[in-house]
């Protein structure tokens, strides 16, 4: 079962590296991240304020909004494609169980949102580098092991967000548009819930969904219970309705 | 024809119960999607019950002390928290991580944010029914009572080099929201006596120079309640006093108060005398018993003074007085308050302790001459060399091995007093006195309770270095990644 769904991830993999989009994709968001993390060794040059630069390192304004943009282009094309090329139902004709098939597409679509944030390790090493020639401890582990929690655990609920719509549909465009409008659509809904209405009950629930407020607690160090499940309970949620849904398909 | 004719209506049955089947496969799945999404409520309601909120940033300016949590187990009923403040302020950020914080700690504690700008009614409403006069205030309401903390309150802050603005470097927030609590739970509020009629310095607004009615209003915001009080004859200090203030005298006190004031220091009673240079007050003989000489003359300080006749003090004790405090303390023309050399009255057995508060630097003096007009130090007039002590605070014990708790006596002797009068009340003046107070009413927890300090990292960055980085960060990292799809395109081309 292990070896099949590995074969599955392996080949999800070569796959996504096979197509020019991976690639423009990494362009456009490591470009982004650098000119965020450009802005931030502005802002420190100037002279900025400790917390607040942690926050700006993983929740700067350019990588907020690119993150709705940037995953559900790499995840349209997960089911979509194979429903559009009709591989899926050759696939689901196998002993592979769609458990299996599903959750290679969003482990795949996983580690290449992981790879997306690869240059923030290099960031967090020069920052550090160059905080320390000011006898000054920029980020210390536990600080990047919470953000970095927030990165992983925001990126599983977005990667099946996107895995599902692409489940919906056999068309990749309109799967990357359903996404990006969920996605982007409840980033701002609740931003604005979250700050800019004087309604208690509604500025409450806007930050207990709103992503951006997440980030930022994780990027001071804070990790809270109910932000982990909030995205874990979601995320698997989301993956088992995908399932369902090639489960019709393939009866 | 019969055979086909059967064979139809079987392959029409075949195919309604397919669709059947689908349908009602369909149906399952969409109750177990639903199922699981009722599921995923449960628990996002569940997980709001039990939190478990760690702060793994050790330099956090947020995580709350055990203190504060001890304090919010006890609450017993709600404590509204209205922030009247607008979001572009410097503290709105600050305030709204660490009230996050105390409400992830307890459920007791509820938020009501009001911006003044963008909700005039609400503030409107809010400013009669607390008699608020300004905005960017936080507002404690237990249902019975309220506490008020503005904003200046919660930071310390320092003027910017060349620049016309000042930064914050220290947050009060915890240390004046878990005091405001701390006041709402205990419920009353202690009393301070200033002794008058002997040219003290006065609470009422009237006396001039010498009025101290700033400071008055600054205590009854800490929920200190200060009262005047006349002692004539040989009338003892009230009962309900929790602490005496005697603040500059500028003529000798009678017999009877000295006495009075004697018998209550040392009935666990709690006393702060402002001792100015070259002042008889009359309570002398008493300070000496109890271990302290005010020497004759006045503290020079070149180094920290300005116009030559006041001492900004920025070197403090280790004492719970003096913790966290990091700005001036200005005292005009002070004495030195020096530990005696004997104690007269003090016994072996007391618990007995004595500190310093303020400090005067190395290069300092005391001058006891002063006649000739020029200062500088001359061991033969008999002028003692800094660093010199211009402040003490002494504590004295029960005796130990008693079953029964006794209070300790606490009393504070500082050198000078027009430091706190309406016209110096500048910057840690009023805090220093405040903390004098709060040490002496007991509330040791709430000092203790240091400000965080604000790191702000400033790096030096040459256009050379921010260059070389754009290079490599901005520009090398995404043309790596746009040569590797070029190749990866080519080979698939080929």
């Amino acid at each position: 079962m292990i070896r099949t769904f590995m074969c599955l991830l392996k080949r999800e993999l070569r796959v996504l590296f096979y197509t020019p989009l991976a690639y423009a994709v990494l362009f456009f968001f490591w470009l982004l991240s650098g000119l965020n993390f450009f802005w931030l060794l502005q802002q420190l040059a100037d002279g900025e304020r400790l917390t607040m630069a942690l926050q700006l390192l993983f929740n700067g304004p350019l990588l907020t909004f690119s993150l709705p943009v940037v995953v559900p282009l790499v995840t349209m094309r997960l089911i979509a494609e194979e429903r559009r090329l009709g591989t899926l139902e050759a696939v689901l004709t196998t002993p592979i169980s769609e458990i299996q098939f599903v959750i290679a597409k969003f482990v795949s679509a996983f580690i290449f949102y992981l790879i997306l944030w690869l240059p923030a390790l290099i960031y967090c090493g020069v920052i550090h580098s160059l905080c320390l020639t000011q006898d000054v401890v920029f980020l210390d582990v536990g600080v990047l092991v919470a953000s970095f929690t927030g990165v992983i655990v925001i990126g599983l609920f977005y990667n099946a967000v996107g895995l599902l719509m692409s489940a919906f549909t056999t068309n990749q465009v309109v799967a990357a548009i359903a996404g990006f409008a969920v996605l982007f659509g409840s980033l701002l809904l609740f931003m604005l819930m979250g700050y800019s209405t004087q309604y208690e009950v509604i500025r409450n629930l806007g930050q207990f969904f709103s992503t951006f407020t997440h980030m930022l607690d994780f990027s001071r160090g804070v990790i809270d219970s109910r932000v982990v499940l909030l995205y874990l309970g979601n995320c698997i949620w989301l993956i088992y309705t995908t399932i369902r849904i090639l489960e019709w398909k393939r009866s | 024809m019969v055979n086909l004719h059967n064979d139809s209506n079987i392959g029409m049955e075949a195919e309604l119960m397919r669709k059947g089947w689908k349908k009602w496969h369909q149906l399952h799945g969409m109750v177990n999607i639903g199922l699981a999404f009722i599921l995923l409520l449960l628990l996002l309601v569940l997980s709001t019950r039990v939190v478990l909120r760690v702060d793994l940033n050790k330099a956090s300016l947020y995580a709350l002390s055990p203190r504060s949590h001890a304090l919010l187990d006890q609450l017993e009923r709600p404590i509204d928290l209205t922030v009247l403040f607008q979001e572009e302020h410097t503290l709105f950020e600050d305030l709204n991580n660490l009230l996050q914080e105390y409400q992830s700690a307890s459920q007791m504690i509820r938020i009501n944010w009001v911006d003044p700008v963008k909700d005039p009614a609400k503030t409107e409403f809010l400013a009669v029914a607390y008699e608020l006069r300004e905005a960017q205030v936080l507002v404690l309401d237990d249902g019975e009572q309220q506490r008020f903390i503005r904003a200046a309150e919660m930071m310390d802050v320092e003027p910017v080099d060349g620049a016309d603005r000042y930064r914050m470097v220290g947050f009060r927030g915890e240390q004046m929201i878990s005091t405001a609590i701390t006041e709402l739970i205990e419920g009353s509020r202690p009393k301070i006596y200033f002794l008058q009629g002997h040219g003290e310095l006065s609470l009422s607004r009237d006396s001039g120079r010498r009025s101290i009615s700033e400071l008055r209003s600054m205590l009854h915001r800490r929920a200190i309640d200060a009262v005047s009080l006349t002692i004539r004859g040989n009338i003892s200090i009230p009962d309900d006093a929790d602490a005496v203030v005697v603040a500059g005298p500028t003529q000798q006190l009678s017999v009877g108060a000295v006495e009075a004031l004697e018998r209550y220091l040392n009935r666990s009673g709690r006393l702060l005398i402002l001792q100015d240079a070259f002042r008889e007050s009359g309570l002398e003989p008493m300070m000496r018993r109890w271990g302290i000489a005010v020497q004759s003359g006045i503290v020079m300080d070149p180094e920290k003074t300005l116009r030559g006749r006041e001492v900004n003090v920025e070197r403090f004790g280790e004492h719970p007085i003096c913790r966290g405090l990091n700005s001036v303390v200005q005292l005009s023309l002070p004495s030195a308050i020096l530990p005696a050399s004997q104690r007269d009255a003090v016994e072996e057995t007391d618990q007995y302790s004595v500190s310093p508060l303020l400090l005067s630097s190395d290069l300092s003096w005391l001058e006891v001459s002063v006649q000739s007009g020029v200062a500088f130090f001359n061991e033969i007039n008999g002028d003692l060399r800094g660093p010199l002590p211009m402040g003490l605070a002494i504590e004295r014990g029960a005796e130990q091995g008693l079953d029964v708790e006794i209070a300790s006596s606490r009393l504070v002797v500082l050198g000078d007093s027009d430091f706190i009068s309406n016209n110096h009340l500048m910057g840690a003046n009023g805090d220093f006195f405040i903390r004098c107070t709060e040490w002496l009413v007991d509330r040791d927890q709430v000092i203790d309770m240091a400000p965080r300090m604000v790191s702000e990292v400033r790096l030096p960055l040459t256009p050379v270095t921010m260059r070389n980085l754009f290079c490599w960060l901005v520009v090398g990292l995404p043309l790596l990644v746009l040569i590797c799809g070029v190749i990866m395109g080519w080979r698939r081309r080929c």
